[in-house]
């Protein structure tokens, strides 16, 4: 479903260049559980950027179903945000000032056939906690917030930026074994970026990355329950 | 739900929001009272001026034929015409002596031209010739009623006559006579009287002053220049068209007062209110750029965003300017009842003027909105890679002030909050700019009340120096002094010559009042810069307004029209008049140009025990026409004053709320965008006293810089403010008295000091682990 062609993110401060993505190519399945692995600093979060359409790259080409997201202006970014992309960050960054039910009506009001609000925080268990603003809410009921929140939109791909990052261990198991039976059930594609290569164990292809260039691709061909993880 | 979100953003800083709102609301309702006050005093006054057919000009002269007013009426372009006598007899009410102006009408219908306004009673009824007609604010202070007899005094002759009834009359809604704005009841009345009567009294077939329209208006002032000469062998002594008569002049002059303060102080906090909401935005937006990223990356677009926060301070201005217009409309209402209270209408008219309501709907949006879209526009260019990261504005490093007062051993925590200052180099500048504007609303306020004390005081303690006047009904001599001196009590007399002349140059002729003195031991000449000014030998020292108003300098010929004839003098000297402006020249040299022998006025210095008797006394002597007591003008003065102190007072309180809720917006501002910062500081174990302390110091250096700013501006506007208010009947000196400037800084401070204290309670009760929390998360 996703393809990126010899992808280049190259940034300028002053006469110094920083080269945060190198020849990047891989392809993304419909309904795969890929992990983006990395150490701090290795280009992980620019290459989600550059895929979720909120970045563009120096060079190269981000095939999405076949359409040339490097080409589309402005409006189409945000179209193609809207109706393809779910995002799952580090820090969750709900809206403090609306209720965890609120967060994701809030991004089911962009599309024409949302899922429903109930379900949805259903699947992530938060149906008790829905009128709780998110300053009321420990940090791993925030993410699942935000997991509904990007699930809400029916998107085929999820993009998550160390979604465990800010989590302690069994929290983090926890939003990961959501994440991975999310993928299962509903069919959609998942790239989770993290630095813990630990995570990587459940995912159905790793991406190793390096100075912001892919040193290995890993096929896993049983992906572990996040249940079983130990780190 | 980005809807609801709006609500919510601004009900969790309610303070703040409540703070700009209150500034909106403030611009907006001080407009609207303000400039539907003015409409609806303008409506009233054309109304009544219709419904009396007011005089589009008049001409006044010396006693001269009815006859002449075919003259007149012949004139193309004259509309109705109305001569009339209008002659000056005395009265004695409650054992004082006033002046009553008797004017004629016509027996048993109304004057076609100045119509009166009948408050009570009947007009004069056909025939009724002892009848007479009495204004309505003497009647008033003094309590006559219709149906009463009172007996005036004229030419030596005491007439009876019957009250029919109460009234107004367009030529004194103000009555100003000579010149003299402050012509109290107490002292002056005017009594209308049938034509019949007043004739009888010496002037059979004369008319003294004729009073008409004009339906061509362009023509106008050829029109009165022929009119003019009609009557010039009989030598005119002032004449008018209705944009000078006095009572219409001054009252035009007040209504473009109201016109410019309707706009000029709402225009200023309508300002404010860009700077403080421009402030207020940036601070919310700064606080949820995070939020923005998410916005962006879920897919709402650019315009969605901008709109968003548009719609922050389209709600603020539509609540603001809604409750403005509303309170504007009541104030409007209840300005116009007050104001034309004090004047002499009959009634007033109050409109709602939707289109100035819906006007100051939309200003009231509209300045928000500008400062919205500004921020607005900043918030939706974010970089959504950026905005993900945190805030959009570089962090500066602030302005290091600390490493410049190297003399006081600081503490990190003062440095900080020195520092802090000049964080955010635009929210210093508008917390500055917050206070320099407090301080010119509170110091322009105040500064009115300087100058009219400076002027009074110049007027009353310095220009006149004596506490009685003696008016006689004609020119009296030498023994009149003696017989006034020989009065116990009294300690100095001195004789001057008081009279109102039309001045002639080229083509351009005015009336003024005009003042003959040997010494200035009790009248002394100060212009408005305090210089003594000494009674010229010869010509005549003449006030800048007339001046100018003539085209005249020092040195050039003037023409007299004298009751003996035109006679010749010349410009001695101009000078700068401060309350009325008078003409001043020798005794000697005035007797000459009338023709007179003697004076018609003598100025009296008393022992103040004595003063009430030896006026009584003074009112007993032969030929006195009025004694004026100073004390009496004085009295009435401060009387007329107080509506003025009353907006005073007004536009304190407005400047001092104004002040306030700038500044308290930003501190709030400050602190909230500092939770992070003075959670920590509470981790490590500051006290909430040190942290308290720490921003005292930082809004007292925003005070102190701003008062040093504000107050030479604020000079600076009092003075362009006052010279505004200057105008051809009045001056008003400028000065600053030393307790303005310390009440006002005094008063800035107190208000800085308030408007901390909720930042000092947020401290106080800060909860660090939910700040901790909400910061980090
Ligand atoms: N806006 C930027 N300007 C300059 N350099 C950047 C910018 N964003 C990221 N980089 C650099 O690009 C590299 C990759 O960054 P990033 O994608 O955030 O890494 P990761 O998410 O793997 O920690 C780093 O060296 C980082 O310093
Ligand atoms: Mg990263």
């Amino acid at each position: 479903m996703l393809t990126l062609e010899d992808v280049w993110k190259i940034y300028r401060i002053g006469k110094v260049e920083v080269h945060a993505l190198k020849e990047v190519n891989f392809e993304v399945e419909e309904g795969e559980f890929i992990v983006v692995l990395g150490p701090s600093g290795s280009g992980k979060t620019t290459l989600l950027n550059i895929i979720g359409g909120i970045d563009v790259p120096s060079k190269g080409k981000v095939l999405f179903r076949g359409m040339d997201v490097t080409s589309l202006d402005e409006n189409g970014l945000t179209m193609h945000r809207r109706e393809h992309i779910g995002f799952v960050f580090q820090f969750f960054n709900l809206i403090p000032t609306l209720t965890a039910r609120e967060n994701v009506v809030l991004a089911s009001e962009l599309v024409e056939n949302p899922r429903d609000v109930d379900e949805v925080l259903g699947i992530v268990g938060l149906k008790d906690r829905a009128n709780h603003f998110p300053s009321e809410l420990s940090g791993g009921e925030q993410q699942r917030v935000s997991i509904a929140r990007a699930i809400i939109k029916n998107p085929p791909l999820i993009l998550a930026d160390e979604p465990t990052g800010n989590l302690d261990f069994e929290t983090g198991k926890k939003i990961l074994k959501y994440m991975r039976e999310i993928c299962k059930n509903e069919g959609i594609s998942f790239i989770v970026v993290t630095h813990n290569s630990a995570i990587s164990e459940t995912a159905d292809r790793i991406v190793h990355l390096k100075d912001g260039k892919i040193d290995k691709i890993m096929v896993n061909e049983e992906p572990l329950d996040p249940d079983k993880l130990f780190w | 739900m980005l809807s609801r979100k709006v609500i919510r953003d601004i009900s969790t800083r309610k303070g703040m929001f409540f703070g700009v709102t209150f500034i909106i609301f403030l611009g907006i309702s001080l407009f609207s009272s303000f400039y539907i006050s003015y409409l609806n005093l303008s409506d009233t006054y054309s109304d009544f001026y219709e419904q009396t057919d007011f005089e589009d000009a008049a001409i006044e002269f010396n006693y001269a034929p009815v006859e002449l007013l075919k003259e007149v009426r012949k004139i193309d372009g004259v509309g109705e015409v109305t001569g009339r006598l209008a002659v000056k007899g005395s009265m004695k009410i409650n054992n004082e002596q006033v002046v009553l102006l008797l004017i004629s009408v016509p027996d048993g219908e109304q004057p076609k031209v100045n119509k009166l306004f009948i408050e009570k009673g009947e007009y004069i009824p056909e025939g009724a010739y002892s009848s007479c007609l009495l204004i309505n604010e003497f009647a008033k202070y003094h309590g006559i009623h219709a149906g009463q007899i009172i007996s005036p005094e004229l030419n030596g002759q005491k007439l009876q006559l019957k009250i029919a009834g109460i009234v107004y009359s367009p030529e004194y809604i103000w009555i100003i006579e000579e010149d003299n704005f402050f012509v109290s009841p107490r002292t002056m009345g005017i009594a209308f009287i049938p034509y019949k009567k007043l004739e009888e009294l010496g002037y059979k077939g004369k008319i003294n002053q004729v009073h008409f329209t004009i339906y061509d208006k362009d023509r106008r002032d050829e029109i009165l220049g022929k009119a003019k000469k009609v009557f010039e062998p009989y030598g005119v002594k002032n004449f008018y068209t209705r944009e000078q008569q006095p009572s219409n002049q001054a009252l035009q002059l007040d209504l473009a007062g109201f016109r410019e303060l309707s706009i000029m102080i709402p225009g200023f906090i309508l300002f404010i209110s860009i700077f403080a909401i421009y402030v207020l935005l940036t601070r919310l937006i700064n606080e949820q750029t995070p939020n923005i990223g998410v916005l962006r990356a879920l897919g709402f677009k650019k315009n969605t965003v901008l709109f968003h926060y548009l719609k922050h301070s389209i709600l603020i201005g539509f609540l603001g300017s809604l409750a403005g217009v509303i309170t504007g409309y009541i104030l409007s209402v209840l300005m116009t009842v007050q104001y034309t209270g004090v004047i002499n209408v009959p009634y007033y008219v109050t409109k709602p003027h939707f289109e100035i309501l819906l006007a100051g709907m939309f200003t009231g949006i509209l300045f928000p909105s500008i400062a919205g879209l500004l921020i607005a526009k900043k918030a939706a260019d974010i970089q959504i890679v950026d905005a993900l990261k945190g805030s959009f504005e570089p962090q500066t490093k602030g302005f290091e002030i600390d490493r410049y007062i190297p003399f006081f051993k600081m503490s990190v925590l003062t440095r900080l909050s020195l520092r802090n200052t000049f964080r955010n180099r635009k929210r210093a500048a508008y917390s500055m700019f917050s206070v320099v504007a407090a301080i010119m609303l509170i110091m322009n306020s105040m500064v009115f009340m300087d100058a009219f004390e400076e002027a009074l005081d110049l007027q009353f303690n310095k220009v006149l120096n004596y506490e009685l006047e003696v008016r006689y009904s004609s020119y009296v001599n030498s023994s009149a002094i003696k017989e006034v001196k020989s009065i116990q009590g009294v300690r100095e007399a001195y004789p001057l010559i008081t009279t109102w002349m039309l001045i002639e140059s080229g083509d351009k002729s005015k009336s003024v009042s005009l003042i003959g003195m040997d010494n200035q031991r009790l009248y002394n000449i100060y212009d408005l810069r305090n210089e003594l000014h000494m009674p010229p030998p010869d010509g005549i020292l003449l006030p800048s307004s007339v001046a100018s108003n003539l085209s005249l300098i020092k040195g050039q010929k003037i023409f007299f029209f004298t009751e003996k004839g035109k006679r010749e003098s010349k410009v001695y000297d101009v000078f700068d008049h401060s309350l009325t402006p008078s003409a001043f020249t020798s005794l000697d040299y005035l007797q000459n140009l009338l023709g007179v022998d003697g004076y018609n006025t003598v100025i009296v210095n008393v022992n103040p025990e004595d003063e009430e008797r030896v006026q009584e006394e003074l009112e007993k002597l032969d030929g006195v026409l009025q004694v004026n007591s100073k004390a009496v003008i004085i009295d009435y003065i401060n009387q007329l004053l107080e509506f003025s102190y009353a907006f005073i007072f007004f536009s304190l309180l407005f400047g001092s709320s104004l002040g306030f809720s700038a500044i308290f917006n930003t501190t709030s501002i400050n602190i909230m965008e500092r939770r992070r910062e003075l959670a920590t500081l509470r981790m490590l174990g500051y006290t909430t006293r040190q942290m308290g302390f720490a921003l005292f110091v930082e809004n007292m250096l925003i005070g102190i810089l701003g008062t040093v700013i504000g107050i030479p501006l604020s000079y600076f506007v009092a003075y362009l403010y006052l010279m505004s208010f200057s105008s051809e009947l009045f001056q008003i000196p400028f000065v600053i008295y030393p307790r303005t400037y310390v009440l006002s800084v005094i008063l800035i401070f107190v208000i800085l000091a308030f408007s901390i204290l909720p930042g000092l309670r947020y401290i106080s009760r800060m909860n660090i682990e939910k700040v901790t929390k909400e910061v980090i998360s």
